[in-house]
């Protein structure tokens, strides 16, 4: 039984054309101008996608770094540093707190360093408060509460900073530049659907009178539409490749280029789930590509009796 | 049967190229079109092979309303006639296997039958040596019985041509004239537009003529001219 089918489908590959197609659609100039096209946006998909996801890591790396943390400022005094002491030992033995220090000397001079340089011996001149740096397991409305309560008692001059202010406008930025970045994304995959019915109409232009043939040939509309179909798809996955493979030597350059960054600002890394980016995108440009030829296709003939 | 009912047609806003035309002709008759130039054969033809919609009338092809049918129903409708064009229509970039394979693969047909189908129709119309060639390699009497071959591959119930013999010689010509003599005797209901008084002079066959749009049918048979079965 085998035999058969096996003879069955190597003749009908060595019969029919080498190409498939009942309509020349790869014999024209023009073929490339496409895959170059959906080479270029997919390599612009993907910088807007992984710009996206690597500005959401980007903002959790912050919210996660800043949301458990409070930094309680005691003014200087003459009893900033008993105050500052008796409040760090109560919040040390509170529930919740993971730790509670007051900053030293040197995190001091580390941090004003950007305005003092490396002149630590000024910083003891100067009347400095003295800052007490909580860090949180799990922030709550209540802990939070309860800090404030213990800074109420034990240092009532102080000013407690919970980053919240911070941390809201960074969120907003880093909100607003990947609403952005999904804005273009989608403006992208949009104009890919164009171009896709461009070239599918301008192809069906080009075969108008083997289309007409075909038609006449008793051709249903699924017949003809399941040729463009094939093209636009093998078209695609050419483009798709190119696109990916420019993408990725891009995404490469820029990663060596920011770890050589001196550590001031954060570096950007996608993390394991953003990768299915590199799937989703091309998953996402065929079935747009299929879809857009099939309709396009679809609409054209319906203009024929 | 094919059946026009009082049909016109026209392109746009320009006159009417066919005018209330009528006739009807039975399933496995044998009719040739004439007339001369600019008659409106090419336009009847396109009809026929529901290649365009009339602007008025009613035509009916095998028991159905063509105008009522579905486009899927259509495109079913289609496979069941053949058509031979003047101009060939061969696909340049399809061997002649697969040019005369076309029908079947759009019927949906197996390659294997395709196989032996187009295998036995291009050795009888004497191009078993040229499948494999590119119609832009064959000479234009070459090219005509791979575009017949394509027509009748099918076994159409309604079989068109236009000019069919204009590129063969008169060997050809009449052995394709006897196969499709052959066709109908099968039960193919055959229009041909021809001018050749050659073949008109051997087939006593009733002739559809057209002149200025408007539809004649004689017999030569009876020698009787009339109206075609005007209602």
């Amino acid at each position: 039984m085998l035999k058969p089918k096996i003879h069955n489908h190597i003749f009908s590959i060595a019969h029919r054309n080498t190409t498939g197609y009942d309509i020349p659609l790869h014999t024209r100039l023009g073929t490339e101008f496409l895959v170059l096209l959906i080479a270029l946006m997919t390599y612009l998909l993907l910088l807007a996608a992984t710009g996206n996801a690597g500005l959401g890591q980007l903002a959790n790396k912050w919210v996660s770094g800043l949301a458990n943390t409070m930094t309680i400022e005691v003014p200087a005094s003459d009893t900033a540093i008993k105050q500052a002491l008796s409040l760090t030992e109560k919040l040390q033995q509170t529930n919740g707190i993971k730790t509670a220090k007051i900053l030293s000397q040197e995190d001091m001079g580390e941090m004003l360093s950007p305005w003092l340089g490396n002149q630590t011996a000024v910083l003891s001149d100067l009347p400095l408060p003295t800052l007490v740096s909580v860090e949180m397991e799990q922030r709550t409305d209540q802990l939070a509460d309860k800090i404030s309560s213990l800074v109420r008692t034990y240092a009532p001059s102080a000013i407690v900073d919970a980053h919240e202010d911070w941390l809201v406008d960074l969120l907003k930025l880093t909100n607003g530049l990947r609403l952005t970045s999904l804005v273009v994304f989608t403006l992208i995959l949009f104009v890919t659907a164009l171009v896709i019915a461009g070239a599918v109409r301008s192809r069906m232009a080009i075969h108008q009178r083997e289309l007409e043939l075909l038609h006449i040939m008793g051709a249903s509309d699924r017949y003809v539409s399941v040729q463009f179909i094939r093209y636009i798809f093998s078209q695609s996955i050419k483009g798709i490749f190119y696109g990916l493979l420019l993408g990725v030597v891009t995404l490469a350059g820029f990663a060596v280029y920011t770890n050589q960054t001196s550590g001031t600002l954060p570096s950007v890394h996608l993390g394991q789930e953003d990768f299915l980016i590199f799937v989703a995108i091309p998953l996402l440009l065929v079935i747009i590509g299929t879809i857009t030829a099939r309709q396009t296709v679809l609409s054209v003939l319906n203009e024929m009796p | 049967m094919i059946k026009f009912d009082h049909v016109g047609l026209r392109y746009g806003i320009g006159p009417e190229v066919l005018s209330d035309v009528t006739f009807t002709l039975p399933d496995g008759s044998f009719h040739f079109l004439c007339g001369p130039s600019g008659a409106g054969k090419s336009s009847l033809m396109s009809l026929l092979y529901l290649g365009r919609k009339a602007t008025r009338g009613q035509i009916h092809m095998m028991d159905k309303d063509t105008g009522r049918l579905k486009r899927e129903e259509l495109a079913g409708l289609r496979q069941k006639i053949g058509v031979v064009f003047q101009d060939f229509r061969l696909l340049p970039h399809l061997s002649a296997f697969d040019n005369a394979a076309l029908p079947l693969r759009i019927a949906g047909v197996n390659e294997k039958k395709i196989k032996s189908h187009v295998e036995e129709l291009l050795d009888w119309v004497g191009l078993g040596d040229c499948m494999k060639r590119l119609p832009a390699t064959l000479s234009g009497g070459q090219q005509q019985r791979i575009a017949i071959a394509r027509a009748v591959i099918g076994n159409p119930k309604i079989l068109l041509a236009d000019e069919p013999t204009g590129n063969l010689d008169d060997e050809i010509g009449m052995k394709l004239m006897g196969l499709f003599e052959q066709l109908n005797k099968m039960g193919t209901t055959l229009i041909i537009a021809t001018h050749s008084t050659q073949i008109l002079d051997r087939l006593p066959h009733p002739r559809l003529i057209l002149n200025q749009g408007r539809l004649s049918i004689v017999d030569p048979k009876n020698a009787r001219e009339s109206e075609a079965h005007r209602a």
